[in-house]
């Protein structure tokens, strides 16, 4: 759900806005874990060149 | 090298103006030429608002190297998605994903812009003036008293929710259809209806 990853890089806008840094720095960090793993489950069709 | 903390809050201000432009162009090519994001198009998108999320710590809290390291990792990650689209494309004849937008395609313009940032953020990362932390200092308020910073900052969270949403009425609330054909949750209302 790439939904969620935008949500949650605006919930830690909207944390450092409050002066909750070390909460936005922990959403952060679990967007990032997030995104990641979205980036490997539709990086599916194999390239068509060799490396 | 010397920058002071406010022309640095400034010129990040300026940097999160053109990543917001980025969406702006990103959104009115989706919504003027009807044409729908790929799920690794959106993901580049996910990448420019990492990227302004570290802007806008340096924004907040005034310049500091780990908020240029965020800002990093948010560029290392969107560059990876578009050269990873780059070379899905690359071969003649493997097909194309959108329109181009000047000869280039969005992805490729992606690939140039988070390049662009990665070398920016090094360069910035090089004045050390900048990293005086002015919030420790009496009267020092949020973003500096800067109505740029503000403005950016808020125009930021605004695209950030505005993703948030076209995202899911695009996608659902599960996974996003590769390549895809209609607005998921539209289409879903219309047969409810």
């Amino acid at each position: 759900m790439i939904a969620l990853l935008f949500a949650l890089l605006a919930l830690a806008m909207v944390l450092a806005w409050m002066d909750h840094s070390r909460w936005a720095y922990f959403v952060f960090a679990i967007t990032l874990a997030l995104s990641i793993y979205w980036l490997d489950y539709h990086s599916t069709t194999p390239l068509k060149i060799v490396l | 090298m010397i920058l002071q903390p406010q022309p640095s809050r400034t010129l990040n201000a300026i940097g999160l103006l053109v990543v917001c432009g980025v969406l702006i162009a990103a959104y009115a090519y989706q919504f003027i030429l009807n044409e729908l994001p790929c799920p690794l198009c959106l993901l580049q998108r996910v990448g420019l608002v990492a990227v302004g999320f570290g802007l806008c710590l340096n924004l907040i809290y005034g310049p500091k190297p780990h908020h240029y390291g965020i800002m990093l990792i948010g560029a290392l990650y969107g560059v990876s998605v578009s050269v990873r689209q780059i070379l899905l494309h690359i071969v003649p004849g493997t097909g194309v994903y959108g329109s181009p937008v000047l000869g280039i395609h969005y992805y490729t313009w992606a690939g140039i812009c988070f390049f662009l940032i990665l070398a920016g953020t090094a360069i910035m990362l090089l004045f050390e003036g900048q990293y005086k932390s002015l919030r420790d200092e009496p009267g020092d308020e949020k973003f500096g008293g800067h109505q740029l910073a503000k403005f950016s900052f808020f125009l930021m969270l605004f695209l950030a929710v505005g993703n948030a949403v076209s995202t899911l009425i695009e996608c659902g609330p599960t996974v996003c259809a590769d390549p895809p054909t209609d607005y998921k949750m539209i289409e879903e209302i219309k047969k409810q209806l």
